[in-house]
């Protein structure tokens, strides 16, 4: 009787969210045919795939074992690639990941409300252009024969010669961080914005009622109450630290700053579909995913042990 | 639970087999995989009433339109044919990889890249042109050596491209006005004649005349290389771009001639001498080119001999009115290969609405007038022959090439169709040329080395000795802007012989091998050169 009295409360329950089972079953068949169900075609990385032999060659296509992983982690660009692919990362992580808490921090605590909207809305536009427009923002800025700055520094004597921002390796890390600040600071900012909107006023009443101020009011009260989001935000982070970088590196990579721009990413587009060699790029893709698994399971775990806080 | 779970497995499978069919689009539809009847009558073709759409994608980055829409050549094949062509222009390398990959391929594809042309080559991917034109237009006759080398890009012996620009070395010895498109030099010709118009006939004559040009025209950029053709600068130290030969007059990659180097090095000293800008080496597209000549401040270029100085003119004239851009006669160590095994293909895909039409419509394009009508526009209107039946350009054509937009009023060219051959467009080349530029070619014609088979030699695609071939490839274009931006001689000499060995770690000596055993056999073979 128990039982059936429970079993009419869960279909009555299921019939009341119908439409949001709706959406969650949308999502289930999108991940299913775009992500999960073409995660078989790694197989190709254990064999000699040939794009002439169509779907079916995935499953008839000879079977070589680790020939490609080994022809991978031996390539004469390998080291380049992790130290390009790693640096750049690690330098975004340092530089640009505690940026838009920083802002987000400050932007509530901002007094005036629309200047306070402006500011937000303002910071988080340039998410919305793509690369290839910032790209073509940065090359009006930087080129060393048109370039706005160069111009600008040249006329005021600061230089003698124009700076090769945008050629010179050497500035290319530099460049791919404060690009990335300056495209993604304000909409990382949100995330935490949204988490500072949900802290209790009430605890920051108390807290100046006990003679708080504002700094110790930020240190803690606000921080603490984001750290949960804060570390979910790090996780997922790290775990994009081997890909994240394509369409930038493609765009603001060319032939002067190649050794520092190319990154892994762009490697695996460029010898799949450039020289067609979809087994080699299909198992340095599955090494640059087992590597960003692995490292995601290891923040997760590490923000679980220090911070409480973790993804599962 | 049981229920559920049987109900999650079926949705599970039913997905699985959506998804399937979804990536199998392969499996091609009945309509497409096998040819049709013949259409009653041989002679429907052309019928200007009979509309067709074709989808056609052109693996060109640099082609200067984006669409044929409303320009004069769509206009004229779709009222000579009924065909209406939508080409899609290439946005990178890559795409065509992708349409490949994922056999999302349209109704026609015209690409130049040997890799592609060996993909493309396959029963899965297209249609062996003899088995429609035996079916279809029994008429159109390839020529025996023209089908052989089309057929050494598949692996079953048919051939599946009509390719642009073919002839014999001995149709284009016997031809008349031939305006060949080879890596060219191009100069402002008011500054040159203002400095005195000084000897260029070596490279030091070169060297000297940058350096006048940077001494007088401060603001002037002496050289801007168009990094898709410098092979004009071949000449200052007798490198062939287009044939490299080790010192045994082998076929060989371009890293392992000496001359090579040498021309690394010339342009490395241009460099660090100013005569060429840092940001130079970073272009990629003919535009930024472009864009360099219509400041008024590009002294020389490098680019094709295909009467381009004419848009240059047209491009700088309302910013420096007294400008002219002319070719820069050949110098005393010009040495250069023209390869004559057509440049780029047309492939009639299997995924072709009708093949039937494509087919008869290739061989309405190859058809003298058409041909010269799908570059040039309408005889009586655009072109026509004079009385010794040389091309001559009539008022409405010459008009748009002086006012530089004929890219613009025309958007349509032969060679994207591969509706032309060698002589064809090269006569068209001539016919356009001013008396200066017709000196040039017909010395280039007289000096020139000429190879059907050199385009030919390069590894099948997905062969080991492929991958090795592409890697030292990458690898030499990659060191090229390395090696010519250097700062010194020493750092030159480190980074070429760096180049050198981590070519050699790759298979270099096994390349080299394969591409001069393979060229004398194809030689030998098919008795061409």
């Amino acid at each position: 009787m128990k039982m059936k009295m429970e079993k009419s409360q869960r279909m009555r329950t299921f019939k009341r969210q119908l439409p949001l089972h709706g959406f969650v079953f949308a999502g289930l068949i999108f991940l299913l045919l775009f992500s999960l169900i073409p995660m078989a075609g790694v197989i190709i990385a254990f064999e000699d795939y040939d794009i002439k032999a169509g779907l079916t060659g995935i499953f008839t296509s000879q079977f070589v074992g680790l020939k490609h992983f080994k022809a991978f982690l031996t390539d004469r660009k390998f080291p380049i690639l992790m130290r390009n692919t790693l640096c750049i990362s690690v330098l975004k992580l340092i530089f640009s990941f505690p940026l838009p808490i920083i802002f987000a921090i400050m932007i509530s605590e901002m007094g005036g409300k629309v200047y306070k909207r402006v500011v937000q809305t303002v910071s988080y536009l340039p998410h919305f252009f793509s690369w290839i427009i910032v790209s073509g923002i940065l090359f009006t800025f930087f080129s060393t024969n048109t370039g706005v700055v160069n111009e600008v520094l040249l006329k005021l004597g600061a230089i003698d010669k124009p700076i090769p921002i945008l050629m010179d390796p050497k500035y290319y890390y530099g460049l791919a961080v404060f690009s990335e600040i300056w495209k993604e600071t304000g909409w990382g900012a949100i995330i935490y914005l949204a988490a500072i909107a949900g802290i209790s006023p009430t605890l920051y009443e108390s807290a100046r009622i006990d003679g708080a101020g504002r700094m110790q009011c930020i240190r803690h009260i606000t921080l603490p109450s984001i750290k949960g989001t804060v570390a979910i935000l790090l996780i997922l982070a790290i775990g994009g630290l081997f890909g994240s970088n394509f369409d930038q590196a493609m765009l603001l990579g060319n032939t002067m700053n190649l050794s520092r721009s190319e990154i892994l990413e762009v490697f695996i587009y460029k010898i799949g579909l450039g020289q067609g060699r979809y087994s080699f790029a299909a198992a340095a893709g599955l090494f640059q995913s087992v590597i960003s698994f692995i490292l995601v399971l290891s923040a997760n775990a590490v923000s679980k042990k220090v911070s409480g806080s973790s993804l599962f | 639970m049981i229920k559920m779970k049987k109900l999650i497995s079926v949705l599970c499978i039913g997905l699985l087999v959506i998804s399937c069919t979804a990536c199998g689009k392969s499996a091609k539809t009945g309509s497409n995989s096998v040819l049709m009847e013949a259409k009653d009558s041989e002679n429907q073709f052309p019928n200007p009433e009979n509309k067709v759409t074709f989808d056609m994608f052109v693996d060109c980055t640099w082609l200067p339109y984006d669409t044929m829409e409303d320009g004069i050549i769509e206009q004229l094949i779709e009222e000579q044919t009924g065909i209406k062509i939508n080409i899609v222009k290439a946005t990178d390398a890559e795409q065509l990889n992708l349409l490949i990959a994922s056999d999302d391929l349209p109704d026609l594809v015209m690409t130049s890249s040997s890799s592609k042309l060996n993909k493309l080559s396959s029963d899965d991917r297209c249609w062996p042109l003899q088995e429609l034109i035996d079916k279809y237009t029994p008429d159109f006759k390839i020529p025996e050596i023209e089908q052989k080398l089309n057929a050494l890009s598949s692996e079953n012996g048919k051939y599946y491209m009509l390719k642009n620009e073919f002839n014999t070395i001995e149709e284009i010895q016997n031809a008349k006005n031939i305006g060949p498109n080879f890596g060219q030099l191009i100069m402002r010709e008011d500054i040159y004649k203002e400095l005195g118009s000084p000897a260029l006939q070596t490279k030091d004559d070169f060297f000297a005349l940058m350096q006048m040009v940077k001494e007088n025209y401060p603001d002037m950029v002496p050289l801007t290389i168009n990094m898709r053709q410098y092979g004009g600068l071949a000449q200052l130290v007798g490198y062939d771009p287009v044939k490299p030969e080790d010192e045994n007059g082998n076929y060989v990659c371009d890293i392992s001639d000496p001359k090579y180097r040498e021309l690394c090095k010339v342009i490395n000293d241009l460099y660090r001498m100013g005569y060429v800008t840092e940001e130079n080496f970073t272009f990629t597209s003919d535009e930024q080119t472009f864009q360099n000549i219509g400041t008024g401040k590009a002294f020389m270029v490098t680019h094709f001999a295909g009467n381009d100085e004419q848009n240059f003119t047209a491009r700088v004239k309302e910013e420096v009115p007294g400008a002219k851009y002319v070719q820069v006669p050949l110098m005393k160590d010009w040495n250069y290969t023209m390869p004559v095994s057509g440049w780029s293909a047309m492939f009639i895909t299997k995924n072709c609405k009708d093949p039937e039409t494509a087919i008869k419509f290739l061989n309405w394009a190859k058809q003298k007038d058409n041909s010269i009508a799908l570059s040039t526009g309408y005889k009586g209107i655009d072109w026509d022959y004079d009385e010794s039946g040389n091309i001559i350009l009539l008022e409405r054509r010459q008009k748009s090439v002086d006012a530089g937009t004929k890219d613009a009023d025309y958007k349509g060219d032969g060679f994207i169709f591969s509706a032309d051959n060698y002589i064809t467009i090269s006569n068209g080349f001539y016919a356009v040329a001013t008396p200066e530029t017709r000196r040039i070619y017909d010395d280039a014609v007289k000096r020139a080395n000429w190879s059907n088979a050199l385009d030919l030699a390069y590894p099948k695609s997905g062969t080991d000795i492929r991958i090795k071939f592409d890697d030292i490839s990458t690898l030499s274009s990659e060191s090229f802007t390395k090696i010519c931006t250097a700062k010194s001689d020493e750092e030159f000499n480190t980074l070429y012989d760096d180049m050198v060995k981590e070519a050699e770690k790759i298979g270099l000596q096994e390349v080299n091998e394969y591409l001069t055993t393979n060229y004398n056999k194809l030689c030998e073979d098919l008795g061409v050169k």
